[in-house]
């Protein structure tokens, strides 16, 4: 019965793209006008620039733009595309592609560009040959990332130039140029987006795909003096090579940069020289800030100064601004970082415009979540004097409000019906209570991706959590500072193989006691199944490949208690999950079971389920209402009606797992026939 | 026509809203109108909020919507029909909710979860062009209980709201939907867009 979903993925690399990626991502035809979405238009940018290696890690937006490319890369076979282990290696292979004078394209979520820091401040000093950008995906709002950090501030930190388009033509628009002033600057270069840009749809224009660059014949000579460490080369004037190649960076390179910026045409200024007041933007904020104007019934009395680059900013145009008007309000999203170069431009001029922003105490604008047009209407109405209503009157606040009290904790997400997850989950849960352990004995830390949904009831199953791979390593400080609990680590395959591995290595060598649990559900499955080396035989460009063994590569860590269970089968995972807590030294086990979601996608809509499995119901008479299978099981299909009621199970969402089946003690739950 | 016609749309993770966002979106492009659209998604695959917002007509700068400013808000689920209808509806605009629900925390017996006549009454205040429909059911009898979304946009689309013809969404659906399922998908936009028509005068 647990077997009713086949294992049969063959093929999984080569299903529809329907979701993340449009076909017009290869449409060889300049002048053509498409409705597409932010990610797709970053993506066709980098086709038409002649993009000949685009390196990623799975992660929202990032996921987004690369299914794109690989989609691609199935009408131009030079297009060569691959999801990486982790980004930093996503980075380190479009270097060494830059290396030989091919662009390159790494496109990463916000905190996934945390992981290339090392390798990009050495090849900044090094310099790149072929174009390289790589994308940032930030995330204003958090709402599918851990943090909100403002990533902008790497630009700066690391020395290379920063675009942020407006719209999603200029999004498309401004990959050729920053491939271009890569080439000629010799440095990656940052393109930053956020989430409203990328998930945002608009007309896009397309432009001529560059085949002849993409086609470029790798060369590469091996210049140790100018990619390795230049050991034996002599610097008369300069302590070390590191210090004569910064050097170089900032008198050429970036002088290189600053041209550019200043005569960039993106960078543009609306000025008639009768305005007393003006606003700098970047990205959406452009849109947001006209739109503010209108409603405001301010056009033509307020200068707009939008810039794409804003690392460094445009000198001559800010300048002018800042001699023309009486009051400049910077609009952007999280830190003040365009307003902190602004100021600091600002004090080498004798005579500016008064500077508002996130460092006027006055306006009180927030250094958190999104803007809103509104928002900016309202900052804008203060630095202009004019009256400003808030959109949402008092009256209807305090009935969201009230309304929010009761009613709308928002919806975070939960397992998928049939989630493989929610079963080890589950049996977790239960297997302390087999292993002479209560809840409060034990520690339970998550790391990234589904398995965290295990913080919601009814399982309350993570005490803490951390970033993509860390969950072993912080069990592994847990037992260091000597914690008197029983420490389990809770991760995925795509987590364990991204960076957790190293953390396995670790707890090893250093022989920390405790359990972990791999999830290993063949995939990335919470940023949309993106395949991974442990997943299936095959790459993401259906090349065939040896599927990576977890319990080999576990035991190569130097673990001897390895074990392997089915997430299906309640009875079975439970006793090994309790045989493993009581083991005195390091256990682990490997949750095996594909993501739920790969055979409905796989297999197309849930309607062609079928020939699969049969949903569940459960049959009234045998009942007892115990409430086990929707209280603590907590399945997404099973709808609890209250007390001394049988649950439903709701037909559209059961996938027909079976868990449920094995959890009831009344034996009252049967497949649809 | 409008300026602009300011149109979101809110659901649970899984239920199609985003396709709901590509099909306007794509429809008002068909049309030959400026359309801007933007999608919010949770941090999960199912589930999870999922709200989408479309602006058509020249005077759309931004793809985002300010609260109280939404001419149609389409609600795919009900308390999400509540949620964002409650933040962004427009007095005098449209609003149509799916009836189904969808619990907030399945395992939680003790979350609250409004009713019916409790999302209606909050809505009419706001605007007395509230109709709730069962798209869900509509889907079903169209072939998929999953084409819940198009039954919807076909109820939305009758009312004469989102000031598109019902044949450019058909052309939409057809180009847009995964390859086998337009007929169906087009079926449970007609039988969403009749729902509404049969009812005409009386919501």
């Amino acid at each position: 019965m647990t077997s009713a979903i086949k294992q049969e993925t063959q093929g999984y690399a080569t299903r529809t793209f329907n979701k993340f990626a449009t076909l017009d991502i290869a449409r060889d035809a300049p002048g053509d006008v498409v409705f597409i979405s932010g990610a797709e238009a970053v993506a066709r940018g980098a086709v038409e620039a002649g993009v000949a290696v685009s390196a990623s890690y799975p992660g929202s937006p990032a996921t987004w733009v690369q299914e794109n490319l690989v989609l691609a890369a199935k009408t131009f076979p030079d297009l060569y595309v691959e999801w990486s282990t982790n980004e930093a290696k996503s980075f380190d292979v479009c270097i060494g592609a830059s290396l030989t004078g091919k662009r390159s394209f790494a496109p990463l979520k916000q905190v996934g560009v945390n992981w290339i820091l090392d390798s990009l401040t050495d090849w900044v000093l090094k310099q790149v040959r072929g174009g390289l950008v790589i994308m940032i995906g930030d995330d204003p709002g958090g709402d599918t990332t851990t943090d909100e950090q403002d990533t902008r501030h790497l630009a700066q930190f690391v020395e290379i130039p920063l675009f942020e388009p407006s719209s999603v033509q200029e999004q498309k628009d401004v990959m050729l140029h920053m491939f271009e002033l890569s080439e000629a600057a010799r440095i990656p270069v940052f393109l930053r987006l956020t989430r409203p840009e990328f998930y945002g749809r608009g007309p896009v224009t397309l432009g001529p795909i560059h085949h002849d660059i993409r086609r470029r014949e790798p060369t590469f000579s091996g210049n140790v003096d100018e990619f390795g460490m230049g050991l034996h080369q002599s610097t008369p004037w300069f302590t070390t090579k590191v210090a004569e190649r910064h050097d170089r960076h900032h008198r050429h390179s970036l002088g290189v940069v600053r041209n550019y910026v200043e005569q960039y045409p993106l960078n543009t200024l609306e000025l008639n020289g009768t305005e007393e007041v003006g606003v700098i933007v970047a990205g959406i904020t452009y849109d947001y800030a006209r739109e503010a104007i209108e409603r405001l019934g301010l056009v033509g009395r307020v200068a707009i100064l939008k810039y794409v680059t804003t690392w460094p900013i445009p000198d001559a145009l800010t300048r002018r601004l800042l001699g023309s008007v009486k009051k400049v309000l910077v609009v952007e999203e999280l830190d003040p970082f365009i307003e902190q170069q602004v100021r600091a431009l600002s004090s080498t001029m004798a005579a500016h415009a008064e500077i508002f922003g996130k460092l006027s105490a006055a306006l009180d604008l927030p250094f958190a979540d999104v803007y809103t047009p509104d928002a900016v209407a309202g900052a804008l109405a203060k630095v202009a004097g004019v009256p400003h209503a808030p959109a949402l009157g008092a009256d209807r606040k305090a009935r969201i409000e009230e309304l929010s009290r009761k009613t709308f904790r928002p919806r975070v997400g939960n397992f998928c019906a049939g989630c493989p997850e929610m079963g080890a989950t589950h049996a977790l849960k239960q297997a302390l209570k087999s292993a002479g352990l209560s809840r409060s004995d034990a520690v339970f830390v998550g790391d990234e991706g589904c398995l965290n949904l295990a913080e919601l009831k009814p399982w309350n199953l993570v005490d803490a959590s951390g970033c993509m791979g860390s969950s072993i390593s912080i069990g592994s400080g847990f037992y260091a500072a000597g914690l008197k609990k029983k420490i389990v680590c809770v991760i995925g395959d795509g987590g364990f193989l991204h960076s957790g591995l190293l953390g396995l290595m670790n707890a090893a060598y250093n022989n920390a006691k405790m359990t972990i649990l791999i999830h290993d559900n063949r995939v990335t499955a919470a940023t949309g199944q993106q395949l991974v080396p442990s997943g299936f035989d095959h790459n993401v460009r259906g090349e065939s490949t040896r599927r990576l063994s977890l319990e080999d590569l576990v035991r190569a860590c130097g673990v001897d208690y390895v074990d392997v269970m089915d997430p299906y089968n309640s009875q079975e995972s439970v006793e090994k999950l309790a045989k493993a807590y009581q083991h005195d030294g390091l256990s682990v086990v490997i949750s095996r079971r594909v993501c739920a979601l790969i055979e409905t996608r796989h297999h197309g809509s849930r309607g062609k389920m079928g020939e699969h499995m049969h949903p569940f119901y459960i049959d009234d008479a045998k009942c007892t209402s115990c409430m086990i299978c929707s209280r603590v099981l907590g399945c997404s299909a099973i709808y609890d009606q209250g007390n001394n009621v049988p649950p439903v199970i709701d037909p559209i969402e059961c996938i027909g797992c079976g868990i449920c089946v094995l959890v009831c003690p009344d034996d009252a739950i049967f497949p649809i026939q | 026509m409008s300026a602009v016609l300011n149109v979101v749309g809110a659901g649970v993770g899984g239920q199609g809203t985003v396709m709901l966002a590509k099909v306007l979106g794509g429809a008002a492009f068909r049309a030959g109108r400026p359309v801007l659209t933007r999608e919010t998604i949770g941090g999960f695959q199912r589930f999870g909020k999922v709200f989408i917002e479309v602006r058509i007509g020249a005077g759309a700068r931004s793809n985002t919507i300010d609260y109280a400013d939404a001419h149609v808000v389409m609600g795919m689920e009900l308390l999400e029909g509540l949620r964002f209808g409650l933040r962004y509806l427009r007095p005098g605009g449209v609003v149509v909710v799916n009836l189904r629900k969808i619990l907030l925390e399945p395992g939680n017996r003790k979350a609250y979860y409004p009713s019916v006549e409790e999302v209606r009454a909050q809505l009419s205040d706001i605007s007395p062009r509230v109709h709730v429909i069962d798209a869900s059911s509509l889907a079903a009898e169209a072939g998929n209980p999953r084409m819940e979304n198009m039954a919807l946009l076909g109820a939305t689309a009758a009312t004469g709201a989102l000031e598109i013809d019902l044949e450019i969404f058909r052309a939409q659906i057809l180009a847009t939907v995964p390859t086998g399922t337009g007929e169906a998908n087009v079926r449970a936009f007609d039988l969403g867009a009749e729902a509404i028509l049969a009812t005409a005068g009386r919501a």
